[in-house]
């Protein structure tokens, strides 16, 4: 099991910022849970065949988030000076 | 070190055969593989690695991009892609053509993309551009 992201580091210019994600965690995953009841219950109410299509894609909602841990993206040019990484 | 072992080296120093070709040739001639970034013999890569630089365009002189994205994050992302209806994918497709990208993400399918994963580990592409810039894709 993939963990999701802690921090996020940005590096602009000369600044470097290190951004606690981790302290989002239980918001997200409220939001997540609610979004998919909210969804589930609608699928139930006007196409229940939509129901287990649902579930794996929240699921992999999920997990494309986890994944995004070990990303990075970096730009070093006179319009556009920063470096993301997520760990 | 032998002669021919040298003088692949020296090519490779001046930039007269990629990474890749230098490392066939060390390999056609039975001598250990020079190390050399990305997937050399990897056999699970990590990352999908995109590397741009030296711009010689006055607009972006000596710019440099420098992407590294997870294989997980890439496999999660087909998967999600395939749940997708049909529709979706549709407008996918055509905002991706406006942008010059004409693919069909509805076609693209987990298997796919282990093949092309398992060839990339062993593969590093670089391509020079027409600006000057010159675009590095290896794993890691």
């Amino acid at each position: 099991m993939t963990f999701p992201p802690s921090f996020v580091r940005l590096e602009h210019g000369r600044h470097c910022f290190w951004i606690p994600i981790f302290l989002l965690w239980p918001l997200l995953l409220l939001a997540w849970l609610l979004a998919g009841l909210c969804a589930a219950v609608a699928l139930l109410v006007f196409s229940p065949r939509g129901l287990p299509l649902i579930l794996d894609f929240w699921g992999g909602l999920a997990r494309v988030f986890c994944e995004l841990r070990g990303t990075r993206v970096a730009v070093r040019a006179p319009g556009a000076d920063f470096d993301l990484t997520v760990y | 070190m032998n002669e021919e072992r040298h003088r692949i080296l020296d090519m490779l120093a001046a930039g007269k055969v990629s990474v890749a070709d230098a490392d066939k040739l060390l390999a056609a001639l039975g001598e250990p593989r020079a190390a050399a970034p990305a997937a050399q013999g990897t056999r699970d890569p990590k990352f999908l690695r995109v590397e741009v630089e030296g711009y010689l365009d006055p607009t972006m002189p000596g710019g440099k991009v420098n992407v590294r994205v997870p294989f997980n994050l890439l496999r999660a992302g087909v998967k999600l892609a395939a749940l997708l209806p049909a529709g979706v994918g549709d407008q996918i497709n055509k905002a991706l053509k406006q942008n010059g990208m004409d693919i069909d993400v509805t076609k693209v399918k987990t298997e796919d993309l282990e093949g092309i994963v398992e060839q990339l580990g062993e593969m590093t592409v670089e391509v020079d551009g027409p600006k000057g810039e010159r675009v590095r894709v290896f794993c890691e």
